[in-house]
């Protein structure tokens, strides 16, 4: 292995995130290299968008360091490597866009600054083609991004990552509201993409779908990573659903009973 | 039509229009998707400032204001991006501090006057000179040279300015481009159209542009359409039902926003009468069927082999080829 020759993908070592004065992961260290398929788990609030965000430079760094692809995350040097798909409910803003005009980003941000409208050559927009069709939205690229549905709207900024060709992909969620015929779709391509030399981090509540692939757990919770390792080794303590901390949002023990039993609701 | 072209000033209006028409929708476009629509507003009321200050020091006004203008748009950036608290009222400073400034400051100024303020307001035909068209031309071109080499960068900041910024695009100094651009396109406006008006002129176009268009890039098309359109239109009748041209070009745009909503509802409700049976198929679409489904309105359309077939009772029903983005909820299901 080369391993030695090239540095990690991802390197942390006692890095801290959070905003403002407000540190929300810390003590973390972590180390990915090329080929990795990590999911991140762990229940709502515990910080795993946080951690992406750090890795990403969106996050403030509180402490410790992190680099990604041998440089300091945030860099621009980081950032020409990174694919993001962020953790989004909806698209639409207040004009009118097109699911391949959503896409075509992916393309921009790769443009040098002294071309900046290189990302209309025709190279670019055949990966633009591309990039749709291989999430199955090849029959929607001139739909507006407003109409389509939630898994449809995730699907196009899962495109949008890949039209930009990056080493590493830093995915929040991305199989969120995308339906299981899609989701395999959906792995199907990041096992290509693996094969290609490409790197994954994916943050998910739903580890079956995605248990084909991965290679590794990171769990989040209470403010640091509470495992890492073999995807098998996860013991359903570690799970991302599972139970406490004040911090975290985790699932109320007892349900208050009143809004089901009140008359109306099903019987 | 001949005596109007005939006439110097009109010939100078007429050119004028036709640079801000053109310029307004193409800046005006970025600001609505990124939700500031109102900040043009605000930079016509910090340009009157430099007008004054053009006035009071026998400079031109359309320099003075190009100065404060630019100023103001590196300001506004700069308050949002450092978030600080207080940042709105740093504006409301800013604007009617400018504003109040600009009035006061040329009601002093020897050249200055009621009339002459007025016109800055609100826009008067008989303003524009050749100089003022020649700067006019060339603060223009800057805007549309820069909105052609950046729109997509433009685009892609205020679609998805967290993305955008993860991704290593200048988001700060994109942003900072994009006022000093509407900047300028005030300025520019500040003849014929006038700097309380000139806002309606970046955002009303786009307004339209919304109804007619089916793409960013097609609404906004129409959009730079409709604003030269209006412009020169409002120009034109200004002259002959003698009203201030600025007031005039916006009522206008206000009523061409009217009449393309009308329009464009009246087609769609015109489709809605006919029904299409898809041809028969023995294909039954379901959930996982495979085949793609995009919503409409109540309901969802499968796609497949260009056609865009919803159930209807015992069979299918066409509802377009499947590269029309008929997302009108009003649209189906009209036939018994
Ligand atoms: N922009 C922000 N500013 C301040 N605090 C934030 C910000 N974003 C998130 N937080 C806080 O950080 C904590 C972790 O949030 P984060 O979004 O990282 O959780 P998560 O693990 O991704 O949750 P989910 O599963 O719901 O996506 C939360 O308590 C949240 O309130
Ligand atoms: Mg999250
Ligand atoms: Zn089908
Ligand atoms: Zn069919
Ligand atoms: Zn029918
Ligand atoms: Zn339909």
């Amino acid at each position: 292995m080369q391993l030695s020759t090239t540095p990690p993908v991802i390197q942390l070592s006692g890095a801290a995130f959070g905003y403002g004065d407000r540190t929300v992961v810390s003590g973390l260290d972590l180390t990915v290299h090329r080929g990795e398929v990590v999911a991140v788990l762990g229940p709502n609030g515990a910080g795993k968008s946080t951690l992406v965000k750090g890795l990403l430079g969106l996050a403030e760094r509180h402490d410790g360091s992190s680099r990604i692809l041998g440089h300091e995350a945030g860099s621009a040097e980081a950032r020409a490597g990174i694919g993001y798909v962020p953790q989004r409910h909806t698209l639409a803003s207040a004009v009118r866009a097109t699911a391949a005009e959503i896409v075509t980003m992916g393309r921009t941000v790769r443009t040098p600054w002294w071309a900046p409208w290189r990302s209309r050559s025709a190279a670019d927009r055949s990966l633009v083609e591309e990039s749709l069709a291989v999430v199955g939205l090849g029959d929607l690229a001139s739909h507006d991004v407003a109409t389509l549905s939630g898994g449809q709207q995730r699907r196009v900024l899962i495109a949008r990552a890949l039209a930009s060709e990056p080493e590493v992909f830093l995915m929040d969620e991305p199989t969120a509201g995308v339906d299981r015929g899609h989701q395999q779709v959906l792995v199907a391509v990041m096992r290509r993409l693996v094969e290609r030399g490409a790197t994954l981090v994916i943050v998910t509540h739903e580890l079956d779908a995605l248990a084909e692939i991965v290679t590794r757990a990171v769990v989040v919770r209470g403010g640091g990573i509470s495992f890492d390792g073999a995807p098998e080794q996860l013991s359903p303590g570690d799970d991302a659903h599972a139970h406490h901390d004040d911090e975290d949002d985790s699932p109320p023990t007892s349900v208050p009973t009143t809004i089901l039993t009140t008359k109306g609701g099903p019987r | 039509m001949i005596d109007i072209l005939s006439l110097e000033f009109m010939r100078n209006a007429l050119l004028a229009a036709l640079l801000v028409g053109a310029s307004a929708p193409l800046v005006g476009v970025f600001l609505v998707q990124r939700g500031m629509s109102l900040i043009g507003d605000g930079m016509g009321h910090v340009a009157l400032a430099g007008v004054g200050i053009g006035l009071l020091t026998s400079t031109s006004p359309v320099l003075t204001a190009l100065v404060v203008v630019v100023l103001a748009a590196v300001a506004i950036e700069l308050l949002r991006h450092l978030g600080r608290t207080g940042g709105d009222l740093a504006l409301a400073v800013m604007f009617y501090g400018g504003l109040a400034a600009g009035v006061v400051i040329i009601a002093k100024a020897p050249t200055g006057s009621a009339t002459n303020l007025q016109g800055y307001l609100f826009g008067a035909l008989t303003t524009v000179t050749r100089s003022d068209l020649v700067q006019f031309a060339v603060l223009a071109a800057v805007v549309l040279v820069t909105v052609l080499v950046l729109r997509d960068r433009l685009f892609a900041v205020a679609q998805d300015e967290e993305y955008a910024h993860a991704s290593g695009l200048p988001v700060l100094a994109t942003n900072i481009l994009l006022a000093v651009l509407t900047g300028v396109t005030v300025v520019i406006s500040m003849r014929v159209i006038g700097l309380l008006l000139i806002s309606a002129l970046m955002i009303l176009p786009n307004a339209t542009g919304q109804y007619l268009g089916r793409s960013f890039r097609g609404s906004l098309l129409w959009a730079v359409l409709v604003g030269t359109l209006t412009s020169v239109g409002g120009v034109v009748t200004s002259f002959y039902a003698d009203t201030p041209s600025g007031a005039t070009i916006v009522l206008m745009a206000i009523a061409v926003f009217v009449a393309a909503a009308c329009l464009v509802t009246a087609v769609r409700a015109l489709t809605r009468r006919r029904h299409l049976a898809a041809e028969a198929h023995e294909h039954v679409h379901w959930e996982e069927c495979g085949h793609d489904v995009v919503l409409h309105g109540d309901h969802v359309d499968f796609l497949h082999d260009g056609h865009r077939h919803a159930r209807h009772g015992d069979h299918w029903d066409e509802h377009g080829p499947d590269h029309t983005d008929h997302e009108d909820p009003t649209l189906e299901r009209s036939h018994r």
